[in-house]
């Protein structure tokens, strides 16, 4: 169809419209063009023609003034009237120009020029020219040069260069106008082409858009023509643009929808005269089959329906055999009765009621009825009623068919039955096995009671309950506090349940309810609480379940049930108890393994590292290896046997000892190859499971300390067993041969000295050995006391001063020397150090020992100038047995144990004890001992009272009376003296020439007889002492003879005061000072 | 006459063995230390050698290494010796020790031994 309201266009007109617009089009940018092009042409002409005026006038203007300058020079060349004349004709010539000039359009730069020209001309003609010819008429030429340099000149010279710059830009202009003309020319030309070629294209996209419109439908017009010569329904679309095409599809929709009509009209009357005919022949079929089925029904229906037919009013007409079967009724008890006999009563009236309302109506009834038999049993009738209408539709007959389902429906209500109980029965069984699951799998006691809990409140009804860990005091619970859960605990009541349960499994206490248990309820309630135990292996009762029902009791079943599933709560439990004792006991094998001072490895049959502990990664030094990382066989035996000295015969133990059939225990002596050269013991032991090799474990053991005391051990035996066999073979061998031989008395004598200094030595010998064992083993008793050192000191030097070969002095500046000490053991020490001072210096030597204060120290140096120490052996020349091991030493002898005497007494002291040498120059043994620490204020008062701590110089003192001199001596240190101790008779000399002396104090009466006079003329007699000051200090009254001694200071007499000779010195002091 | 050297650094055990010794028909020599000894060694061709084990600078048996092993095989070695250690005798043996007398010895033995070396 076409669509009304659309404006529809013709083709013819279409085409004209396009023709025209196009022809208008191109006709109007000719024209506009053309137009354009002659404007433009013509402007240029003007222009090119206005460009030539000027250029024509400007030439001409040169020419002329040209002339009239070349006429007026040859008129003051020659003076020539002739020349003149022409002048003034050019003249009036360059004045004819100038006013043509000005008539032409002219730029502001030619104005200007055109009024110069004028100004010229004027001036020219006014001025100029009668005065130059004035100057010419009068001869006067310098006149005129100066005239014509006066400035006209220039304008003429500016005018002519205008000229010529003029006409090059003419000339430059006039060619632009051309070069403009021919773009010009060019540019429309291509306009045209373009133009001709756009109208060209319009043109062709017109047509082809015509013809597209055109064609298009025609097309579709062509395929819905074929489309509708094959029958198939077709429409074409209408809607063109152009009116004729649109017509055309019209046309063809009306005449294809005709064809389509009356086509279908006779496949219709067609289709329907076939049916009519299948119709037929099926209902003919239909009968036959309905006879054959009618007869079947009948029979079908006889021998296993019911069949009943009463009249209208429900009087039972006729029944078949089934019927009086199933109802028990005989046929004769039935017909002529209601169907009241039949009802059971099990329905209700509406049943009936719905039931006959329907028959009644005509309709069919079908449903499910209970009737009773004969002897009032049911039986159940799934039934059809069909009611047999009259001609007025109304039921004369009904027909009851039914079919006996009682056994259907019993089956059915069993079925249900089951099937409730199943599921139940499955609930159970899932949630139990839930429970056994989490019975089997848990280990964590609190996650157990919860679980378990759980459970029982999802088998078991009750209202309230608990599960309670009796030893853990955990519990699980149903509507209890939990503060009421924590009293029950403690309550005496949970104790005479416990003891209840003991012996009984469980027990169900019935009684009141209480008010909250009883709820709004009047009557009375009663709640029961049952109690059950879960005991463990030994009997103990680890769990109580507590359970509280209001109104019901529980029955036995399900108490039953309930003790099953403690017993296997119980299993659970001893089960988590296992669990935890392994884990308890893994840790502690854990921590015991971790914590061991020995090494420990296991390594699987393969060879592999399972698990180290932290000591063995420690002891090997190798930290890198992580604990309880599998580490590969070959890598760590690599690594470890890198460490050890002999590389090869541990590697052989450890793949030896891996090997599967390696069953014995066994161990190995390794020594590391480290600085600190450790020895390990290794030990292996094969792992067995059930009797099969399944690893190895490695113990290593450090046993540095135990090897070190070994070889220490070897040693000493062998140094002591060396050391007292050669005394006692002097001692026996000597015996032996006085006994054996006549000897000379001499040679006896001898051997006998020989024998008694020998036995003394093995004497020595012992006892040292012993101070060392008891002094190392820390069995050497100290009976401590305070004590001045320096007074000690000198007590020991006392014992020395027969060392004839060794001076000793004492240089005492200590004023703090009170130690807390064991006397006896000092005096060894010091001793021992002295005695190895002359030992060591054999060629003599003074020994020179120093008593001084440092850091609330005491400080003794003991110094020789003996054979001294090789520096090598310093280092260990503490330790026991340690003598240097040269002849030179070897000579001197010794049991090499003194040192390491002397270092245990200072250590037992807090003191420290080292020693400085030089080999062939001498050895300084230095101890320090802390100053007595309640002392140091008591001296440091005492110090306050001295004078300064500057030393006020040296003092000698010569006095073999040790409280004498002790007492001097303190009294000069705290005067601020210095003071030297000398205990010996001879070599003063030596003494004196040390030091620079302040003064001398010598006893006049010495022991063994020496008197101090012999002192004091030795001094005298050597140049380097003669002049020290003496002062005597004797117990002898004094000669008038002995002041006559010229270095004899003074003369003191026994006894005075200390205070006395400090006075006396601190005057030669002062002296001295002056 | 035969000749005896005596090496010990014990100058009493020196004095004992000399004197021992001193009823046989031969020159008793003596050596405080090892280098004294090799020096004598040098010097006299010995027949007799008593040397202590434990001595400084070169034990008893450090100091057979140092002697031409033709020079030992000549002479009768006498070690006397605190160790008594079988392992310690093997070592000995294998340097050259003929005889071992172990610490304290007995001057009278000590003279047979020598005796009978001397005059075999």
């Amino acid at each position: 169809m076409i669509e009304k309201g659309k404006q529809r266009v013709k083709i013819k007109h279409k085409f004209y419209k396009f023709a025209a617009l196009l022809l208008a089009l191109i006709i109007f940018i000719m024209s506009v063009g053309i137009f354009t092009l002659v404007r433009a042409q013509s402007e240029i002409t003007d222009q090119y023609e206005e460009s030539t005026l000027k250029y024509n006038a400007i030439n001409n203007l040169d020419e002329s003034l040209t002339q009239v300058l070349f006429r007026a020079r040859g008129y003051y060349a020659f003076q020539d009237q002739g020349e003149l004349e022409l002048l003034d004709e050019n003249l009036d010539i360059f004045r004819n120009d100038i006013d043509y000039f000005q008539t032409l359009s002219l730029s502001a730069e030619e104005e200007e020029l055109n009024t110069i020209l004028s100004n010229f001309y004027i001036n020219y003609t006014e001025n100029l020219l009668p005065l130059a010819i004035s100057f010419v008429d009068d001869d006067d030429y310098e006149s005129l040069r100066d005239l014509s340099s006066g400035g006209t000149n220039t304008e003429i010279n500016r005018f002519l260069d205008y000229t010529q710059s003029f006409n090059e830009e003419a000339n430059i202009e006039r060619e632009a106008i051309f070069d403009q003309g021919i773009s010009l020319i060019n540019g429309f030309t291509t306009g045209f082409i373009v133009l001709g070629l756009t109208s060209f294209a319009l043109f062709f996209l017109i047509i082809k858009s015509l013809l597209k419109e055109i064609i298009d439908p025609l097309d579709s017009m062509i395929l819905a023509t074929n489309d509708l010569r094959r029958g198939r329904s077709t429409h074409l679309d209408s809607n063109y643009q152009l009116a004729e095409l649109s017509e055309l599809a019209y046309s063809f929709n009306e005449m294809a929808v005709e064809v389509q009509d009356k086509e279908e009209e006779l496949t219709a009357q067609n289709e329907e005269l076939l049916s009519q005919q299948d119709e037929l022949e099926f209902n003919q079929k239909q009968l036959q089959e309905y006879v054959t089925e009618v007869e079947h029904i009948n029979k079908a229906l006889n021998q296993s329906a019911l069949l009943c037919i009463t009249d209208e009013k429900g009087i039972i007409l006729n029944v078949n055999d089934m019927f009086s079967k199933i109802s028990q009724f005989s046929k004769e008890e039935l017909i002529g009765h209601t169907t009241r006999i039949l009802k059971s009563g099990k329905h209700d009236q509406t049943f009936y009621e719905n039931l006959w309302q329907t028959i009644t109506k005509g309709k069919i009834w079908t449903g499910k009825m209970q009737n009773e038999t004969k002897f009032g049993e049911c039986y159940w009738l799934n039934a059809t009623i069909v009611p047999f209408l009259d001609d007025r539709g109304k039921a004369y007959r009904f027909i009851l068919i039914g079919i006996d389902i009682t056994e259907n429906k019993r089956n059915e209500l069993t079925l249900k039955t089951l099937l409730s109980e199943t599921q139940k029965a499955k609930e159970k069984t899932e949630s139990y096995s839930n429970l056994n699951k989490e019975l089997t799998a848990t280990v964590d006691r609190d996650e157990f009671l919860d679980s378990v809990f759980d459970y029982f409140k999802l088998a078991f009804a009750f209202d309230k309950g608990m599960l309670v860990s009796i030893k853990q005091k955990q519990f699980a619970l149903k509507g209890v506090a939990e503060s009421h859960a924590e009293r029950f605990l403690t309550d005496d009541y949970l104790e005479d349940i416990l003891e209840r349960l003991k012996s009984e499994s469980y027990i169900v206490i019935k009684r009141e309810a209480y008010k909250t248990e009883k709820g709004i309820s009047l009557d009375t309630v009663y709640s029961y609480d049952l109690y059950a135990a879960v005991k463990n292996d030994q009997g103990e009762i680890e769990l109580v379940l507590a359970l509280t029902r209001i109104g019901h009791p529980f029955t036995e079943e399900e108490i039953s049930e309930m003790l099953i599933l403690l017993g296997q709560l119980s299993i659970a439990l001893s089960r988590i108890n296992i669990y935890e004792d392994v884990q308890k006991e893994r840790s502690l094998n854990e921590s015991i393994v971790q914590n061991v001072t020995e090494g420990l490895q296991l390594v699987s049959l393969e060879g592999d590292m399972l698990q180290a502990n932290d000591k063995l990664l420690k002891l090997v030094d190798i930290e890198s290896y992580k604990i309880n990382k599998t580490i590969p066989k070959d890598t760590w035996i690599n690594d470890f046997t890198d460490k050890c000295k002999d590389t090869s015969k541990i590697k052989t133990f450890f793949t030896e000892s891996i090997a599967p059939d390696a069953i014995e225990l066994n161990s190995i002596r390794c020594q590391m190859n480290d600085d600190k050269s450790r020895y390990f013991q290794i030990y292996t032991s094969p792992v067995f499971i059930e009797g099969i090799k399944t690893g190895t474990i490695f113990m290593y053991r450090d046993i540095t300390k135990e090897y070190e005391v070994d070889a220490m051990k070897s040693e000493l035996v062998s140094t002591v067993s060396h050391e007292l066999r050669t005394p006692l073979s002097s001692v026996l061998g000597f015996t032996e041969m006085l006994l054996m031989k006549d000897l000379k008395p001499e040679k006896q004598k001898k051997y006998l000295e020989t024998i008694f200094k020998e036995a003394k030595r093995l004497t020595n010998l012992i006892n040292d050995f012993l101070d060392v064992q008891r002094i190392e083993s820390g069995k050497q008793e100290y009976d401590m006391e305070e004590l001045t050192l320096n007074k000690i000191l000198i007590e020991v030097i006392d014992t020395f001063k027969h060392e004839k070969n060794h001076p000793i002095y004492l240089e005492d500046s200590a004023n703090l020397s009170t130690v807390l000490a064991d006397k006896g053991r000092l005096i060894q020490l010091f001793t021992n150090l002295i005695s190895n001072a002359i030992k060591f210096s054999p060629s003599g030597g003074k020994i020179a020992i120093q008593i001084k204060n440092k850091n609330n120290q005491i400080v003794i140096n003991v110094k020789d100038k003996g054979i001294g120490i090789p520096e090598s052996e310093l280092s260990d020349i503490f330790t026991k047995f340690k003598r240097i091991d040269n002849s030179a030493s070897k000579k001197i002898g010794g049991t090499g144990l003194g040192l390491a005497i002397s270092k245990g007494i200072v250590e037992a002291h807090q003191g420290q004890i080292w020693m400085e040498s030089k080999e062939h120059k001498g050895t300084k043994v230095t101890v320090t001992f802390p100053v007595l620490e309640s002392t140091i204020e008591d001296d440091l008062l005492k110090k306050e009272f001295s004078h300064g701590f500057e030393s006020r110089g040296n003092v000698l003192l010569v006095e073999d009376d040790i409280s004498m001199a002790m007492m001097l001596s303190e009294s000069l240190k705290s005067y601020g003296f210095n003071v030297i101790h000398y205990l010996n008779n001879e070599n003063i000399v030596e003494i004196v020439k040390e030091r620079k002396l302040l003064g001398i104090v010598v006893d006049l009466m010495l022991e063994d007889g020496i008197s101090g006079w012999d002192l004091i003329h030795t001094l005298q007699k050597n140049e380097e002492t003669k002049n020290i000051p003496i002062i005597v200090s004797s117990a002898i009254e004094k000669n008038s003879d002995i002041i006559t001694v010229k270095p004899v200071y003074d003369y003191l007499v026994k006894p005075y005061s200390p205070e006395v000779l400090s006075k006396l010195l601190i005057e030669l002091s002062e002296k001295n000072e002056q | 006459m035969k000749n005896v050297l005596v090496v010990d650094d014990e100058m009493v055990l020196r004095m004992l063995i000399v004197d021992s010794l001193e009823d046989l028909d031969c020159t008793v020599d003596e050596a405080e230390n090892g280098m004294e000894a090799i020096k004598k060694i040098n010097e006299t061709n010995y027949d007799v050698m008593i040397l202590d084990y434990m001595m400084p600078e070169l034990t008893g048996i450090e100091l057979l290494g140092e002697i031409d092993s033709d020079r030992i095989k000549e002479t009768y070695v006498l070690m006397l010796t605190a160790k008594t250690q079988e392992k310690d005798q093997v070592q000995a043996k294998e340097a050259g020790v003929d005889y071992f007398m172990k610490k304290p010895f007995s001057p009278m033995e000590l003279y047979q031994i020598v005796e009978e070396l001397i005059n075999d």
